[in-house]
């Protein structure tokens, strides 16, 4: 099949392969950050932040490629979505690895030399639920499974009702135990950080939609995530 | 009589008239604040040049306040210092005593042709700047036909004996008319303006050549008002220090030669019997007097401003509302925090926000340290405020404030992040700077447009988050869609100018769609902000 692909085709599948890659590296760095803030790990913390300028770099260079295509091939509005969503998505797999780097951070400015308050199980398997979502995004992308991206809407609102818990729940401990204000902060801070993940999944999972539809918004959300 | 038809003839008249100078001034702004940067360099140069910079430059935009707001930038920019920045008001006044003169030649038919040619050049043509040329000129017709218009319709107020009355009563007293002059102007905020009705009222024999002088002086120091008044809420100090000199300036002028009016006047009437010129050699005369009596001492005025506003290095970074022993009264203590982190949204405001677009227009590396700065005090206030919170005593604290405390952390965290995204813009543009790429105008007014939309949805967040104002932040997250649609709209338009093959969008594509990107993702953290203070987590 790749045989009868003109250059211009495998310039458009390169790309998408290449989002992909990206979200490798992403959802590596994501679970690198996320055991270097439970296990306090500052050196696995550096580890983080400092591979982050290869993705902003591959995410960079992806966006020119893909410009260079749009400006070269005058491509048809099929394929201009294509390019478009594959730009966006990068974007978002870029800023859902700032988000890594930022709760490494966290984890450094804590300097934590006391155990945590409690034992962490409920903030990673929240991560590990956000980064099934983001798997699952990101496989509806690579074989644009719209019925798979529309279910990410209330995979997000599941997380969603899984960070309120988490929040409800570390404000009242802090109210009793106020020694434990600081670390309490840093996981407030981290939980609300994968909660705004999860919304990066759910735009990934909006531009598989407008891959196919061309509707920008499709799931009408009250408040656009951000950040 | 009839007082219906010429108050409206005046008001609509000067209402053609000021939008027709407004029209001009954005036009010709947009077609040359790009070049401005050059002319600095000329200012530098020659002594003096300031001057003739000034005159031309105000007689192109059709405005001194625009002349005054861009020389304040350079000098607030650290382009040119403020003893250039005061020759160039001197000469915007003469420039603005141009456009009077230019006033004087108004004919019916020339307001027409003028309408006719700018008319039909910004309807038909496609090119931007020539669009802005016909925009301009349209403009020009507007400013000659708003006269027309007051002057035909208080016609008939010639031979109202009440009006004569009143204007001969008054011509006893210059310093009324003086008051009267500096009052219309400042309320015009245009001294043209006042002098198109002065020009108005004199054809018909309603106002006396002895008012001229008092009314003209006043004219000149309601001009400034405008920008002093302005100044007060803008940040920086250069741009206190030129408007307060500038006022300076016309406020001895007007002391010094009021007095005189009535050997003044003379001077006036030998030259010219009309009295339309007669108003607008007013207005040069002491234009160029001014610029005469000043010009060799502003170095000294320029030292005197700096002395009588000196320079406080404020430290951005100190949280001063953070006191520690506040930490025992919680309510109190939870109350400062919110109080710094409001101060630490202003300074973001004010230091960073309000000062990227001005870097759009002219890079200058001073102002991108002093950004780079102020982001390094929101890292350091975000630090203070979280450590602060962490002192509370948390086992009395109800949930209320609880509540209260971690929207607080959560809205410090968002500021901080607009500050590093903000800091990602300068850089882009800074890059692009150094590639010598720029944005098509195109482009460049749809970033710019953007840009003032997420700036208005920051403040308001940021108002909303200091007054607990619900409806406020309910407004803030129904602008987010709308500039949502903005994004998407430009996105678009963008791949279009890159098909179209526009090597200038070619070039800087990857820029602007990463400005683009970044712009939204300030407008997420205002959307944060805003469902900080409705509750929503």
């Amino acid at each position: 099949m790749f045989g009868r692909m003109n250059a211009y085709d495998r310039a458009i599948v390169n790309i998408r392969d290449r989002v992909l890659a990206i979200s490798e590296q992403v959802d590596r760095q994501l679970h690198l950050a996320m055991r270097s803030f439970i296990e306090k790990d500052e050196t696995l913390a550096l580890t983080v932040i400092n591979a982050d300028d290869a993705i902003d770099q591959a995410d960079s260079q992806l966006e020119l490629d893909a410009l260079e295509l749009i400006s070269i091939q005058q491509p048809v509005v099929q394929d201009l979505r294509r390019l478009a969503a594959a730009m966006r998505i990068s974007r978002e797999l870029e800023r859902i690895g700032d988000y890594a780097c930022d709760i490494a951070e966290i984890m450094l400015r804590l300097k934590m030399k006391t155990e945590w308050f409690k034992s962490l199980t409920d903030v990673p398997r929240m991560a590990e639920r956000v980064q099934i979502m983001l798997k699952k995004s990101l496989s509806a992308y690579r074989d644009l499974n719209l019925t798979a991206a529309w279910e990410l809407d209330t995979d997000d609102q599941e997380i969603d009702r899984l960070y309120l818990e988490l929040y409800d729940e570390l404000t009242r401990y802090v109210q009793n135990n106020p020694d434990a204000v600081e670390q309490a902060f840093g996981i407030l801070l981290v939980v609300r950080y994968l909660e705004r993940i999860a919304d990066h999944g759910v735009n990934i999972a909006e531009m598989v939609i407008f891959i196919e539809t061309g509707e920008r918004h499709p799931f009408k959300r009250k408040v656009e995530p951000s950040s | 009589m009839n007082w219906f038809s010429p108050l409206i003839g005046i008001a609509g008249g000067l209402g053609l008239f000021i939008f027709g100078m407004q029209m001009c001034s954005e036009s010709l702004q947009k077609m040359t604040t790009r070049r401005l940067k050059q002319l600095t360099k000329l200012l530098t140069r020659y002594p003096g040049m300031g001057l003739g910079v000034g005159t031309v430059v105000t007689l192109g935009l059709q405005s001194s306040s625009a002349t005054t707001a861009l020389v304040v930038g350079f000098v607030s920019a650290g382009l040119i210092p403020l003893a250039q920045a005061l020759e160039v008001l001197l000469g915007s006044s003469i420039g603005a005593s141009l456009t009077a003169q230019i006033i004087v030649f108004r004919t019916t038919d020339l307001a027409l042709i003028l309408m006719f040619v700018g008319s039909l050049l910004y309807m038909f043509s496609k090119r931007m700047k020539r669009r802005s040329l016909g925009q301009a000129i349209l403009g020009m017709g507007l400013i000659f036909f708003g006269t027309i218009v007051m002057s035909v319709s208080t016609e008939p107020l010639r031979d109202n004996p009440a009006i004569s009355q009143l204007l001969i009563a008054l011509r006893n007293y210059p310093v009324l008319e003086f008051m009267v002059g500096i009052l219309v102007t400042a309320v015009f905020q245009n001294s043209t303006a006042f002098l198109a009705l002065l020009m108005t009222l004199g054809s018909h024999h309603l106002i006396d050549v002895y008012a001229i002088i008092p009314f003209v002086l006043g004219a000149h120091l309601g001009g400034t008002l405008t920008g002093l008044l302005s100044s007060w809420g803008a940040p920086g100090l250069d741009s206190k220090r030129a408007a307060y000199a500038n006022f300076g300036f016309k406020l001895i002028n007007g002391v010094v030669f009021l007095p005189f009016y009535r050997p003044l006047t003379e001077v006036i009437r030998w030259s010219s019997g009309d009295i339309n010129h007669q108003i607008a050699n007013a207005y040069t005369l002491f234009s160029i007097v001014m610029a005469i009596g000043f010009l060799p001492v502003v170095k000294q005025v320029a030292m005197l401003m700096e002395r009588l506003l000196p320079e406080k290095y404020p430290d951005l970074a100190e949280a001063r509302l953070l006191k520690e022993d506040l930490l025992e009264v919680p309510e109190l203590a939870v109350d400062q925090a919110h109080r710094q982190t409001v101060e630490m949204g202003r300074i973001l405001y004010e230091n960073m926000m309000q000062q990227v677009l001005p870097v759009f227009h002219y890079l200058n590396e001073e102002a991108i340290d002093r950004m780079r700065e102020t982001e390094g005090a929101m890292d350091a206030l975000y630090k203070k405020i979280a450590s602060f919170l962490a002192g509370l005593g948390y086992n009395r604290l109800t949930d209320d404030l609880m509540q209260k405390t971690i929207k607080i952390l959560y809205t410090a965290n968002d500021l901080e992040h607009i500050g590093d995204v903000l800091m990602g813009v300068v850089q882009i543009v800074s890059k692009m700077d150094q590639e010598e790429l720029r944005f098509s105008e195109e482009g460049f007014e749809e970033l710019n447009q953007m840009y003032q939309q997420i700036q208005n949805n920051f403040i308001l967040a940021l108002q909303a988050f200091e007054t607990e104002d619900k409806a406020l932040a309910t407004r803030v997250i129904q602008e987010h869609p709308r500039i949502l649609r903005l994004e998407k709209e430009f996105r678009y338009n963008h791949f279009d100018r890159m098909q179209s093959g526009n090597p200038k969008t070619m070039a800087t594509s990857s820029a602007h769609l990463d400005i683009i990107e970044f712009l939204l993702r300030i407008d997420g953290h205002s959307v944060n902000i805003a469902q900080g203070v409705l509750g929503i987590v």
